[in-house]
């Protein structure tokens, strides 16, 4: 990165104010191709070490959320590789088609989240019971299981359908919106 | 559930083996209706996760609200010298800017005027007709009764107070609350929280400490002070007041017409279910007993089971007066080897402190016993200790029950260490939130030792 009008520092706290403000849709996306938390909050903190250390080679004008994106996607995969042993990831093959060819960080998933929390209250009562427990009451299957008094299988099998039926729902109820403007990091 | 979908549920919940993880990789790759599903059943997983994030951060749930986790000092890449006070300033934007987005995009009410207290637990309760916490969980001055379940508070004081149903009580202020009937057991997270009960005659003062009261509106007041100590402010003219140590309870009986409480033998059972969610314990599973509060001489001796294991909570809300040495830090499965790397939590942070012990009474070389189990904390888990006697003895002094001798009972004491070729012994695991330990331990003719460290209670943001 390099620009006449301002200083090395200023260039890298405007990249750090971008990276602030687009932190929580990173850790969103990641949190939707890698369930694992802590490895999704490791690869956030990893990009923005690298977003930091790399600050001088971001062209000012340049889409950052595409530069960011890329690092990202990278740090990702080689996390893939890396976790091969704790069997937290997929294989590096797979995930590159998991997360497909965009572009840039799909915008903060604001709608979405707004989209679940409707469709949370459409669900039957059972399905939303499950999904209290798993999703904030914290707890897992096997604990669910002895709770409700139910088979373990039974268990994974409403949480999955729930999930679909979440998802089929926030499909239909998603609007359309234009992606946000990007902010120019030496404003 | 056919295979795809049970690979996809074992992915989402992070119990895929190796297998498992071939052949779903596989899967995504050949078969574009499984990796659609995939994406679909991983983005809506992750809809979930982060919505529950932000719920916990709207209604102060220590659950995991940072959004830039600190590797350790060793595990960071190398930066430029002069560079680091710009990432430890970017560091401190980034927080606050976090918090503000967070509470802008999702509307946080913020704390009323004048709310003294705020729910802490997602137990389910029942609130009688009349004052009831806001949606938020806040509590404002005011009368309460609970008709079923347990709550869990945390005041503006800094005190936890956990009531159990039925029970009726009055916030007079942050720091004074009236408890009419039931049962409340208090602790204070800090030096300097504070907080007076006035229970049917009793009126107790805390000193830094953990104290229950049970009372009815005719019956008798109990109250046990299980740590620290209470001043108990007398109600009759000249009588001077009196200070309640930890492993004493006092009763003031109804037809008591002095109205001096007089002493009793220690009661620790009566608060015995409300200790674990008092101190931020969420859930267990049943052969694990929580230790009932007090102080013990000798747990270790004292508490022998074949079939249950024991969890004794130790200091809690302690600084780090120096580095603590642990094994493990990271959420996954520990599979425990003679070349585990050890790592540090720095001086400084203030850390909660749990020992999670089988003590089986029969085992032998010839029978081993085995138990597993697993424990739901409110807050993550940031580092166990579980390294046969030396890193366990040495965090002793830094985090174990003052005065209490860990050595009265000789012989090996930390989790089995298998060589690399064999399979391992004793199996422990943290969840990806952190906030659950799995746990498969077996033992022969010693004992199995494992210490639990987790963010200190009431702690937010580390």
């Amino acid at each position: 990165m390099s620009s006449a009008s301002t200083s090395p520092d200023q260039q890298a706290i405007a990249l750090q104010r971008l990276f602030v403000a687009q932190a929580p849709a990173l850790r969103a996306w990641l949190l939707g191709v890698v369930p694992d938390q802590a490895l999704a909050d490791d690869l956030v903190q990893e990009t923005f070490l690298t977003v930091i250390k790399k600050f001088e080679e971001f062209q000012p004008g340049s889409n950052f959320r595409a530069w960011m994106f890329a690092i990202a996607r990278y740090k990702l995969l080689e996390a893939c590789r890396h976790h091969a042993a704790r069997a937290v990831t997929l294989e590096p093959e797979a995930m590159e088609l998991l997360i497909g060819n965009q572009p840039e960080l799909p915008v903060h998933p604001d709608d979405r989240l707004n989209c679940l929390e409707i469709c949370l209250e459409k669900l039957p009562h059972r399905a939303r019971e499950l999904i209290d427990l798993r999703y904030f009451g914290g707890l897992r299957p096997p604990d669910i299981a002895a709770r409700l008094a139910w088979t373990l299988n039974s268990v994974n099998v409403a949480l999955s359908r729930a999930r679909v039926m979440l998802r089929d729902c926030i499909e239909g109820t998603l609007p359309r919106t234009p992606a946000m403007p990007e902010s120019d990091p030496r404003s | 559930m056919n295979e795809a979908d049970k690979l996809i549920h074992d992915y989402l919940e992070g119990r895929l083996d190796h297998a498992g993880r071939r052949r779903l990789s596989e899967l995504v790759v050949t078969d574009a209706i499984v990796r659609a599903r995939v994406q679909a059943a991983a983005e809506t997983h992750g809809l979930l996760l982060t919505l529950a994030d932000y719920k916990a951060a709207r209604t102060g749930s220590p659950q995991k609200v940072t959004a830039f986790p600190r590797p350790a000092e060793n595990e960071r890449p190398a930066t430029d010298r002069n560079l680091r006070p710009i990432l430890v300033a970017a560091g401190i934007a980034a927080a606050v800017a976090i918090v503000a987005f967070l509470g802008l995009q999702f509307r946080h009410p913020g704390k009323p005027a004048g709310a003294v207290a705020r729910l802490a637990s997602d137990k389910i309760i029942d609130w009688a007709a009349g004052a009831k916490p806001d949606r938020e969980g806040w509590i404002l001055p005011g009368t309460y009764r609970l008709q079923a379940g347990t709550v869990r508070l945390q005041t503006e004081a800094g005190a936890i107070v956990s009531i159990a149903a039925p029970a009726e009580f009055e916030f007079l202020s942050a720091d004074v609350l009236r408890l009419r009937s039931g049962k409340l057991l208090a602790r204070m997270l800090r030096e300097e929280s504070k907080l007076s009960v006035l229970a049917n005659g009793l009126n107790v003062q805390d000193l830094g400490t953990a104290f229950g009261i049970n009372t009815s509106t005719h019956g008798a007041s109990l109250l046990s002070v299980l740590d620290g100590k209470v001043e108990l402010l007398n109600q009759v003219p000249d009588h001077p007041n009196q200070i309640v140590t930890a492993g004493h309870s006092m009763l003031l009986g109804p037809n008591n017409h002095s109205g001096s409480p007089v002493s009793v033998a220690f009661d620790r059972i009566t608060f015995e279910d409300l200790w674990p969610l008092t101190l931020g314990v969420d859930a267990m599973s049943n052969l694990i007993r929580f230790l009932p509060p007090g102080p013990y001489d000798n747990p270790m001796a004292e508490f022998r089971n074949d079939t249950k294991i024991f969890l004794m909570p130790e200091r809690q809300g302690v600084h780090l007066s120096s580095p603590l040495l642990i094994e493990a830090r990271r959420s996954g499965r520990e599979v425990l080897t003679p070349n585990y790397a050890p790592s540090t939590l720095p001086a400084g942070q203030r850390v909660d402190s749990y020992l999670l012990f089988f003590n089986p009474a029969s085992a032998s070389i010839a029978h081993p016993l085995s138990i597993s189990g697993q424990i739901t904390f409110n807050r993550p888990i940031i580092g166990l200790i579980f390294r046969r006697d030396e890193h366990l003895y040495r965090s002793d002094e830094q985090v174990g029950v003052p005065g209490l001798n860990y050595r009265a009972e000789t012989g090996w004491r930390g989790l089995e260490v298998a060589p690399d070729e064999l399979p391992a012994q004793d199996i422990v695991e943290v969840s990806a939130d952190g906030r659950q330990l799995f746990f498969n331990l077996s033992v022969s003719d010693q004992r199995d030792q494992l210490r639990v460290i987790l963010r200190a209670d009431g702690v937010e943001f580390d």
